[in-house]
């Protein structure tokens, strides 16, 4: 039949219900007057004819409601009234319902919040055309521990050049100016650019234009883009802006662009575009990441091969392209890494969204066991109500269909709650701080998350309500005594409950397992030392400007020649004006802070014995340090002097190692006048004596060992931008943050500070991630186990209803409270027991999930699993204790005489 | 599908599409004709003859417009769509088979 006719007749048969209804009421009464007339022309008195003519209809309603049932649509009538049928069913049962629907919402709530941000940040495609060509290529050389390994420029316009797995190919760095033009000289997060970054993502300006090729050839002038926010904030939105100038650390820089709103690559933070000044032969430093387009067809696997290889022949070619002091060997894995680029951008967040969802679903499963018991419990009291409808001729199909429908308007009422429960949860993960989450400010109600609302209240309910659905179906079929349904619940029903909360138990184990591992690691990472005394520990970073205007402001660059002696100084002022205000014990610089993100390492060589350098470098932290530096921090020195004002630009080279490197370089001998080097330069001049050894540090994440270290004096290799440290004299550490910002503006007031932060909210930052995951699969775990109790409770509840009868008996035979007490008990126990012993075998399969995210705990680490079963266990008895103290007061006369 | 299992509505259909071969017609004509064409074998109720009109507009082998009976009031006047005469022919042939098959099978046992 064609689909459209019946397309166009559903539509008129549900739409023009009216018409189509009034039409069949004159059509069915002109038959009628058609009969009587026939009746009345063979002679029959008018009203006898009327008579015989409503008899031979067979009455007007009938032929109507068969008429109906033809109709396409027809089912949409039975929907109708089976959804009218099950909203008074529901409606009857208040507290059954409230509880039910309250239930699915936590369960739904929970997998609905996790799943729009599983949505918005793993399985949204890139806001770009075609974004499964986009990838991003790093490089690793595992022998020497780089396993995150970034381009320097020769290394990106050689892929971009020779790869022919690439369209095009752009790269990015991350940068930072301190903006002015108008208002207070702010900090502001840039990336710079190679000039076809944009064209390779397929992103183009809002307003104006973005960099044009070439435009990243060193020695133009300075040209920047603007983000949608800045743009607004800077210049109120103005659409002439295009043209005017805005000065970055003092550079006058065109604007030539500004960006669309929603463009954040490569994320949020960013609000200015400034283009690369790409020289091929810069082989250093190593800051770039390559973004490029991927011919069609092409895998990135593909383009892995193609690229490891122009890699290794440059390394072979040109040995410091490796970045490494020694050239790699023949049989050394230098290699890149290509992977699509949402899931680059993402990786980090893969592991614990994914754990937090499945950790959803499970509580999914809890609540929906819960209902499930829920409506077992129900049916015995529908058991009567069900065995009339079938006893009046309903169909099995019938029956079932009506218990089915009234399930899923529980379900889509329990996903409506859920959205509500989800709501608030969305709002709060909007407003975690940047960075965090990649993408998080994509995270909203689209109708895919409200979709999936829907289809897992809808699926909640059918899971809920199968098994007690297909049990009254079949007992109301096949019985033979249909009114004889009672108060007790069937044997069968009772195994089917016993199970259902064996089964919350497992899962709840399981959510308390999990939890409660990531807790012990989160504690043990805070117990970790640092190695320094971060307490009342001012931190904030500062960035000088060139001097010299005009000057083009290389992000990649360091301080040019010209400029060192005058930047030094400008922090020695800073050093001094810091030290000097009321409230502060001791300040100090260092090029990077710690748990900061300027971290930055390089490959080292150590000259094992005079005069001979080792075999090759070793990857090693390098921080420029002020005099003064390892007191403030608490860092004890172990030999040797620090630094002091003398170590300048053309004074004796000098460095100062920790005990990490010293042992790793020297072990069991005296680090100090040995000499390092590192980078790959093998100049005399790079060389510089060890003059002392500070203890192992921890500065890098508190979930890694000790880093080496090589601290080197900031007078001699001066850095324009540093971060500054201060002790508080006080025990409060913010309370000097107003006393810095004042020496600060006494000293030069157009640096702007950034970053001003305590050193104990930079470290607690630095495990925030982990302490948002812990702080939701706690708040899941806590639901499960609620929801677990009110399961056991439910159950006993009912258990001790159904057998007030055997209990009366046994304690008429004499049975005394306390022995009821223990049976009622015992049950309970062993239901949660098997569940928990399930639970536990399970805990075994989370352990890959999991062991990402453990520090210093083993999955089957035994006194959290002690704890959780210590807590379900308390939980079960305390859950089962009402309804035992109940059975006791059973009085055994009057329920004897019940029947 | 239903028009095999259910015998009687399956025939009434038939009788109904062929009464419409010969002309449009409105209920009550429908259901005269369909006796006549059975001489009488088959009494058309409201009850079924209103359900199998519905239905069979419904697939669109039938197509339904408000006219003026002869007795000067409005009815509903039903005529066969093109869709319905090849439908009409089909069940003819198929109606054939099965009576011609089911014909000599009787007759082979008895």
């Amino acid at each position: 039949m064609p689909l459209l006719r019946r397309l166009r007749s559903l539509a008129r048969n549900v739409l023009r219900r009216d018409q189509v209804e009034h039409d069949l009421d004159r059509e069915i009464e002109s038959f009628l007057q058609d009969l009587t007339d026939e009746r009345i022309a063979a002679g029959m008195p008018p009203e006898q004819a009327r008579r015989e003519a409503r008899l031979a209809l067979g009455g007007a309603e009938q032929v109507r409601e068969e008429v109906r049932a033809v109709r396409a649509g027809s089912f949409l009538d039975a929907l109708a009234q089976d959804l009218r049928f099950g909203a008074r069913m529901l409606r009857r049962a208040p507290a059954f319902t409230a509880v039910a629907v309250v239930t699915l919402a936590l369960g739904i709530g929970a997998v609905t919040s996790i799943f729009s941000v599983v949505h918005a940040i793993l399985l949204r495609p890139l806001p770009y055309p075609e974004p499964d060509r986009l990838v991003l290529l790093r490089q690793a050389y595992p022998q020497v521990g780089l396993t995150f390994w970034r381009l320097s420029q020769a290394n990106f316009l050689a892929y971009r050049d020779r790869a022919t797995s690439f369209e095009t190919a752009g790269a990015y760095t991350y940068a930072g100016y301190n903006v002015s033009g108008g208002g207070e000289p702010a900090r502001v997060q840039a990336a710079a650019v190679s000039a076809n970054l944009f064209a390779t993502l397929g992103a183009k300006a809002a307003l104006g234009r973005t960099f044009l090729p070439g435009e990243d050839h060193p020695g133009r002038r300075l040209l920047v883009l603007l983000s949608d926010g800045e743009w607004r904030r800077r210049f109120g939105g103005d659409p002439g802006v295009v043209g005017r100038t805005l000065l970055l650390d003092n550079v006058p820089a065109e604007i030539v662009g500004v960006m669309p709103k929603d463009f954040d690559f490569p994320n949020r933070a960013v609000q200015i575009w400034t283009p690369l000044d790409l020289d091929p032969s810069r082989t250093s430093p190593y800051l770039l990441l390559l973004v490029a387009r991927l011919r069609p067809g092409v895998t990135p696997q593909a383009a892995q091969e193609e690229t490891t290889g122009i890699l290794t022949t440059m390394s072979a070619a040109q040995p410091a392209f490796a970045g490494g002091p020694t050239p790699p060997g023949p049989g050394a894995d230098l290699h890149t890494v290509v992977r699509p680029l949402g899931e680059a951008l993402t990786s980090r967040a893969r592991t614990p969204l994914l754990l937090l969802f499945a950790a959803t679903g499970l509580l999914l499963l809890i609540a929906c066991a819960n209902v499930a018991n829920l409506v077992l419990a129900r049916s015995t009291a529908r058991a009567r109500e069900i065995a009339v409808r079938f006893a009046l001729g309903a169909t099995a199909a019938r029956v079932g269909r009506q218990l089915l429908t009234e399930l899923l308007l529980l379900g889509a009422l329990g996903g409506a709650a859920g959205l509500l429960v989800a709501l608030p949860i969305l709002a709060a993960a909007r407003r975690l701080p940047t960075g965090f989450l990649p993408r998080l400010e994509e995270v909203r109600l689209d109708p895919s998350v409200l979709a999936a609302a829907l289809v897992s209240g809808l699926a909640a309910a059918i899971l809920a309500g199968l098994l007690p659905a297909l049990r009254l179906a079949r007992g109301g079929a096949a019985s033979d005594r249909p009114l004889q349904a009672r108060t007790t619940a069937a044997p069968g029903g009772r195994r089917a409950s016993g199970a259902l909360v064996g089964l919350q138990f497992a899962l709840s184990l399981l959510l308390l397992v999990g939890s409660g591992l990531l807790l012990r690691s989160l504690h043990r990472l805070m117990a970790v030392d640092p190695g320094f005394d971060p307490s009342r520990l001012m931190t904030l970073s500062l960035d000088l400007p060139p001097r010299q205007a005009g000057v083009y402001a290389n992000p990649l660059g360091a301080v040019a020649e010209a400029e060192q002696e005058g930047t030094a100084r400008f922090y020695d002022r800073v050093v001094e004006a810091v030290r000097a205000q009321p409230g502060i014990g001791d300040a100090a610089l260092a090029s990077s802070l710690p748990f900061g993100a300027d971290l930055d390492s390089d490959m080292t060589v150590c000259e094992r014995r005079e005069g001979k350098a080792g075999e090759e470098g070793s990857l090693t932290l390098i921080v420029r340090t002020s005099p003064g530096f390892f007191r403030t921090l608490g860092l004890p020195l172990l030999r040797g002097r620090d630094f002091t004002e003398t170590d300048r630009v053309g004074g004796a080279p000098v460095a100062i190692v920790d005990e990490t490197l010293a042992a790793a370089a020297w072990p069991g001998e005296d680090a100090i006048g040995r000499r390092i080097r590192y980078g790959w330069d093998d100049g005399p001049e790079r060389w510089k004596t060890i003059v002392g050894v500070v203890a192992a540090v921890r500065d890098d994440s508190l979930d890694h060992g000790a880093e080496p270290h090589m601290y080197i004096p900031f007078g001699q290799e001066p850095r324009r931008r540093m971060g500054l440290v201060a002790r508080s004299a006080t025990d409060d550490a913010g309370a000097v943050a107003g006393g810095i910002r004042a020496a600060l503006r006494s000293v030069d007031p157009t640096v702007p500070a950034f970053d001003v932060r305590s050193m104990e909210e930079t470290m607690g930052l630095s495990l925030f991630e982990r302490r948002f995951t812990n702080l939701l699969l706690g708040a899941f775990a806590a639901t499960a186990l609620l929801l677990a109790a009110a399961g056991i409770y439910g159950v006993m509840s009912l258990e001790v209803a159904s057998r007030f009868k055997e209990i009366a008996v046994r304690m008429a035979l004499g049975a005394r409270p306390g022995n009821v007490f223990r049976l009622v008990l015992r049950h309970g126990a062993t239901l949660a027991a098997a569940g928990m012993a399930a639970g536990l075998l399970g805990s075994l399969a989370m352990t890959r999930l999991l062991s990402g995210l453990l520090f210093e705990v083993r999955p089957s680490d035994p006194p959290t699993l002690c704890a959780v079963v210590l807590i379900l266990g308390i939980v079960a008895l305390l859950a089962c204790a009402a309804p035992a103290r109940r059975a006791t007061r059973v009085d055994p006369i009057a329920a004897l005489r019940q029947d | 599908m239903a028009e095999r299992t259910e015998l009687l509505r399956g025939t009434l259909d038939v009788l109904i599409l062929k009464a419409l071969a010969l002309g449009e017609n409105h209920g009550l004509g429908i259901a005269r004709r369909v006796e006549q064409l059975t001489r009488g074998a088959f009494e058309v109720k409201a009850g079924s003859l209103f359900p199998a009109l519905h239905r069979l507009e419904e697939r669109g082998w039938l197509d339904a417009t408000w006219g003026e009976s002869e007795t000067r009031r409005r009815a509903r006047y039903y005529r066969l769509t093109a869709a319905g005469r090849r439908r009409l022919r089909e069940e003819t042939g198929q109606w054939r088979r099965i009576a011609a098959a089911i014909s000599q099978a009787l007759a082979a046992t008895s």
